[in-house]
């Protein structure tokens, strides 16, 4: 699939194959990969993660505004975004778990929420550059120890095999997988579904805010709709890249694969003079076929 | 096709002609057979009974009578009339099929009176009379007047179950299936309804009655058919000249009885439960289990044995009691169910794909998931000692299987309740509970996982197998409690063991020498009608 | 199965359950309760707001809440959900403002059954996704999210204004009747008449307990598709309701009209499990949160508030109606 669309995309335009380009994708969907692992853990639980925009904002204005204007260390960023973020989703998770409700809802609005909260602790004022120190991560030529690959790039590498050790090989890898596969028959084995849901919502909203960080790096900048595309195409390349809402099927290298695709294609499509309208259209329509083969219902004569 | 038939309508009754002709009926659900060529004749102004025990396929012709599921291959005819496809409930009663579920199907928000005329065709009555036939019919059902406008939670059970009946009433059905519907009624109102019952047969409708109560079934039946194993084994018997006996031959079928496992003493006890109640007002119960013995809970669906065996494994039962682990444990109380796992009490559920397996996962991860800490080393899991692990339970399982690493549903419905099993056994527990452990999967690897049972009988595990399919239970029980609106009607132990015995205790009427335990089944209803 | 049949709960909570049922027989007496309190302080602070002559340009900005809150709303009483009312809403004010405007289709009569034909279509996709594709109603409307908020990015990339037309007078008086009565009203209406059919009742039946209903012999998948169409009409409504109000084509406003509209069910009383609720409720929802923001842009808070307000009332609409549903 991803070659596919590469040679389309190769064939349609010119250039599209020349290193600065392939790097420059790279890039793009790195960040879209690493702003989705939330929603995928999420997804594979059993949820929707509708904060994602609210997650992103929060890291990528903390960014600019904490570390770019006010000069605070980095990692003090980092920390204060993990925390916010990470509190924010275990409570969506410990609502939608407890009182069974759609995580739909309770994400969306958290999101507001943080969104709303962000415009009101920055007065809605114009905010700072980002510092230096953390454009790097993701400066389109950039280098990682001498290899020219910029660090993001490798920075989803390695999330993509962190991940795979976690969700494959850790027991609470396997305990997420059962609880989304199977919630009654995992209560059943006494998995405590609960704890599960919170620590997936609050690690996944954890992992988006600090990809919210390295967006803003990218952008050099943020401001508070930051995180819209991210969300939209991020939920996109988790769906098309086949991991499958309530089944529990897929990993965080389908989405990497879905981004792939998707950030090709958007450039394809940019490239033949069709704009984001165009593009959502599409999402929208890949996530229909997508979902068509996986994931469907139960009939409701079966229930009886 | 609208033949909008008035069930009340004279002239009918000169008709002796069949209301309704089944002919050869089957239908699959996936690889298990529920109906194998069933014929089921029903005329008009009959109450005509179908019997038979669980799985006969009862439950499944009244579905496809009603149109909730097609038949895959045989005719319906109605009044004459070969109905070509029934496509949906609606379908059956435009022409003129109205049924009442075993479940109290009510719609939870609504007044009482919208949930009677969901889904009736309206167009010919306006509100004041719908109002009226509403107050009417319920009157003459629960022998007072109501509020039609109240909402349908503040009638008990009985009186909820009580409007599905209603609902079907007003449609003035041609034919009424009642579908064990009679279960969730309080007696008093299900005397009423038989009155009804009558009247209506009287003006030529006939209704098609579902019960698991003996004294129900001959108290009104006309006519008694009745189904074994998918098949129509006796037609149009009729009520008045055939015995209760009679009636359970047909349904435990005339062969000889299963060779029966030999039985062994029994050890120490190791698990008790006092005064355990499945309803708040029920009939208590008191058990004890002993090492080594293996005990058969027996019932028509839903009459307790489910809520029994889940408060054996530490799922506290909604009336209260005790269950105790004894013996090495020291009278241990199990209130929850991780607590029975810790003292040694492993329970297999019932439903596979809902309850027990994750069918996205791998065979090796179905099976390693509960005991994952043993397999881990350094924070990660060595699938290899999983595998060594699963190698070693499946052996005396016989556990046919490729790559652990392939996924549970490539292996057939046997190998994967025999994962499951070996995920139980895995805990190597003193206690085994079973919820119908054989349920859809084929007599070979019914007969490994008997094996095993008594082999684990053998090595003092006491074993407690829920069980659907009454042949297995007395091939392989020492003892079986059986169960009856939501309390032990019987226990049988040794000889009295038999098809017959067990099958006449689900339907209330026990052959006198395992009559010893019988709770009163007056009191039981009474317990019923008050607990709802 | 046979849980259902084992339920034969106590006494005490059979009580407890009709008490639960009674509060659900009102469940909009919070949002009624909420909006007075509102009004009051409205009143309090702004003296004109209670003006005559300020009421039909009211009700013409509060129209387009009510109408996505309408739009919404008859899902979620199928049990269903329906997370595209916000964008289909912007798809018709693009719709009109971007094409049927400029070329000159925008005549009442012309645009009304056009927009109309588009709505109900798009409704009746969501439908058969979830009735026919038997897709999950968040996965299937998330789709159709997708595909219509960017046939209006399409449509009208950057925002358009709209010039003189028709629908000015919504936001104001047309004829004798404040705009937004009209809109509201018209949709009021389409729900009044239905409530003659069989349909709504079925609705309600089919939220509350679809297998029941099934087994009644309701057309269930008829209503299914029925209530996403209907629901596709009030958006269209909805977005003619918003063109009235804005003037322009605004293709960014899809998302945070989703989240109005469903923070307005769930604040109504409207259960997002099904069967439980009505457009009473939805409508006082979504007036309650527009005098809420009324009342911060009187009291000189800046409108940066206004989203994280949202936000914290959907999360309260929503565990409230857990709750609720949960004592059930």
């Amino acid at each position: 699939m991803v070659l596919g669309v590469f040679v389309w995309g190769s064939v349609q335009i010119d250039g599209f194959s020349s290193g600065p380009s392939v790097r420059a994708m790279l890039v793009i969907a790195s960040l879209l990969a690493l702003a989705s692992l939330g929603q995928t853990l999420v997804i594979l639980v059993g949820g929707l993660d509708l904060a994602v925009p609210g997650y992103i904002t929060v890291g990528a204005v903390a960014t600019a505004e904490l570390a770019g204007t006010k000069g605070w260390p980095l990692w003090a960023v980092a920390v204060s975004v993990v925390g916010v973020c990470a509190f924010a989703g275990g409570v969506c998770g410990a609502i939608c778990h407890y009182l069974r409700v759609q995580s739909l809802v309770v994400t969306l609005g958290m999101s507001s929420v943080l969104i709303g909260g962000v415009i009101v602790a920055t007065k809605a004022s114009n905010l700072g550059v980002p510092p230096q120190d953390i454009s790097k991560w993701t400066f389109v030529m950039g280098e990682t120890l001498d290899v020219p690959v910029p660090p993001v790039v490798c920075l989803a590498v390695g999330v993509v095999v962190g991940s795979w050790l976690f969700l494959a090989h850790t027991p609470a890898g396997r305990r997420l997988y059962a609880t989304g596969a199977n919630p009654r028959a995992a209560e059943g084995i006494l998995i405590r579904t609960g704890r599960v849901w919170i620590t997936t919502f609050a690690f996944g909203a954890a992992a988006t805010g600090l990809a919210g960080m390295l967006i803003a790096s990218y952008s050099s900048g943020a401001s508070v709709t930051i995180g819209d595309p991210y969300f939209y195409s991020g939920l996109a390349a988790v769906l098309v890249g086949g991991t499958a809402l309530g089944s529990a099927r897929g990993d965080f290298l389908r989405t990497v694969l879905g981004a792939l695709i998707l950030t090709a294609l958007t450039t394809i499509l940019s490239g033949m003079g069709l704009g984001e309208g165009d593009s959502r259209i599409l999402f929208g329509l890949a996530i229909i076929v997508v979902v068509l083969a996986y994931g469907r219902d139960r009939r409701l004569r079966d229930r009886i | 096709m609208s033949l909008q038939v008035q069930g009340a309508g004279g002239g009918l009754t000169a008709d002796v002609g069949s209301r309704i002709d089944v002919r050869g009926v089957t239908k699959s659900f996936g690889a298990t057979r529920a109906l194998s060529g069933v014929d089921l004749e029903v005329r008009a102004g009959e109450v005509h009974t179908v019997m038979g025990e669980n799985g006969c396929g009862k439950s499944t012709l009244v579905k496809i009578l009603s149109a909730v599921h097609r038949p895959d291959t045989g005719t319906i005819s109605v009044d004459g009339r070969t109905v070509q496809q029934m496509r949906s409930p609606s379908h059956a009663r435009r022409i003129g099929i109205a049924t009442v579920f075993q479940e109290v199907l009510t719609v939870p928000g609504r007044t009482i009176f919208e949930n009677i005329w969901i889904g009736a065709r309206t167009t010919h009555l306006d509100k004041a009379e719908r109002r009226q036939r509403t107050t009417n019919i319920l009157t003459r059902l629960l022998g007072e007047p109501v509020d039609v406008d109240a909402p349908i939670e503040s009638l008990p059970l009985s009186g909820r179950q009580a409007c599905c009946v209603a609902r079907s009433l007003v449609a003035d059905p041609a034919v009424l299936i009642l579908d064990e519907s009679t279960s969730a009624l309080d007696v008093a109102t299900r005397d009423r309804l038989f009155e009804i019952v009558h009247e209506m047969t009287g003006n030529g409708a006939s209704v098609l009655f579902i019960s698991h109560r003996m004294d129900e079934v001959f108290e009104i039946s006309d006519v008694l058919t009745v189904l074994r194993a998918g098949r129509t084994v006796a037609s149009r018997l009729p009520a008045s000249s055939t015995s209760p006996d009679e009636l359970v031959r047909h349904m435990s079928g005339v062969e000889a009885n299963a060779e029966r496992r030999s039985s062994r003493p029994a050890g120490e006890v190791v698990l008790r439960a006092s005064a355990l109640r499945l309803l708040p007002d029920g009939a208590p119960i008191d058990f004890e289990l002993r090492a080594g013995e293996l005990v058969g809970l027996a019932g028509l669906e839903g009459q307790g044995q489910d809520a029994f065996l889940k408060a054996l494994r530490g799922a506290p039962a909604l009336g209260g009691g005790r269950v105790r682990r004894t013996g090495e444990c020291d009278g241990v109380v199990l209130d929850k169910p991780s607590v029975a796992r810790r003292h040694g009490v492993a329970y297999v559920p019932r439903e596979r794909r809902h309850e027990g397996m994750f069918e996205q996962l791998a065979i090796g991860e179905n099976f390693g998931l509960p005991r994952l800490a043993q397999d881990t080393v350094g924070g990660l899991i060595q699938q290899r000692r999983t595998f060594r692990r699963l190698r070693r339970q499946s052996e005396p399982l016989r556990l046919k299987m490729g790559d652990p690493r392939d996924l549970i549903t490539t292996l057939s419905g046997g190998n994967q309740q025999k994962v499951i099993l070996a995920r139980a056994l895995a805990d190597v527990p003193k206690v085994l509970l079973l919820n119908d452990p054989t349920r859809g999967i084929d007599q070979n690897a019914k007969n490994d996982l008997y094996a095993v049972f008594d082999d684990l009988s053998v090595q003092g595990v006491a074993v407690v197998m829920l069980s659907s399919d009454v042949n297995e239970i007395v091939q392989l029980v020492d003892r079986v409690l059986v169960f009856r609106d939501q309390s032990v009607s019987a226990e049988l132990t040794g000889d009295e063991v038999t098809r017959s015995n067990i099958v006449a205790a689900y339907f209330g009427s026990v052959s006198d020498g395992a009559r010893d335990t019988l709770e009163g089944t007056g009191d039981a209803e009474q317990n019923l009608a008050s607990g709802a | 199965m046979q849980s259902r049949t084992l339920l034969l709960a106590p006494d005490a909570s059979r009580l407890k359950r009709v008490q639960a049922s009674l509060v659900g027989r009102r469940p909009w007496v919070f949002a009624g309760v909420l909006v007075i309190a509102l009004l009051l302080a409205n009143a309090a602070l702004q003296g004109s707001f209670l003006d005559p002559g300020y009421w039909p340009g009211t009700l013409g900005t509060l129209a387009p809440f009510v109408l996505v809150a309408f739009a919404s709303t008859v899902p979620v009483l199928g049990g269903g959900i329906d997370i595209s009312v916000g964008p289909l809403a912007t798809l018709v004010n693009c719709l009109l403002v971007a094409t049927l405007l400029p070329h000159g289709l925008g005549s009442p009569l012309v645009a009304i059954p056009i927009l109309l034909a588009v709505g109900a279509a798009a409704g009746c996709i969501n439908g058969l996704l979830i009735v026919v594709g038997r897709l999950q109603p968040v996965i299937a409307t998330l789709a159709m999210f997708f595909v219509l908020s960017g046939l209006a990015l399409h449509i009208s990339p950057a925002p358009v204004p709209a010039g003189d037309n028709w629908t000015r007078d919504l936001a104001g008086t047309a004829g004798p009747l404040p705009g937004g009565l009209l809109t509201i009203g018209a949709a009021v209406l389409i729900w009044v008449l239905l409530g003659r059919t069989q349909f709504l009742r079925n609705l309600y039946a089919v939220g509350g307990d679809d297998v029941a209903t099934f087994s009644a012999g309701v057309n269930v998948a008829a209503v299914r598709i029925g209530a996403y169409v209907l629901s596709g009409v009030f958006a269209t409504i909805a977005g003619v309701a918003l063109t009235a109000v804005i003037q322009t084509s605004q293709a960014s406003l899809a998302a945070s009209y989703s989240l109005i509209a469903l923070a307005a069910v769930s604040l109504g009383g409207t259960s997002l499990a099904g069967g439980r609720g009505g457009l009473i409720g939805s409508l006082l929802g979504a007036a309650a949160i527009f005098l809420l923001q009324e009342l911060l842009a009187a009291t000189g808070v800046p409108t940066s508030y206004v989203q994280l307000v949202y936000g914290l009332l959907l999360i309260a609409g929503v565990v409230l109606s857990g709750i609720t549903s949960k004592g059930r």
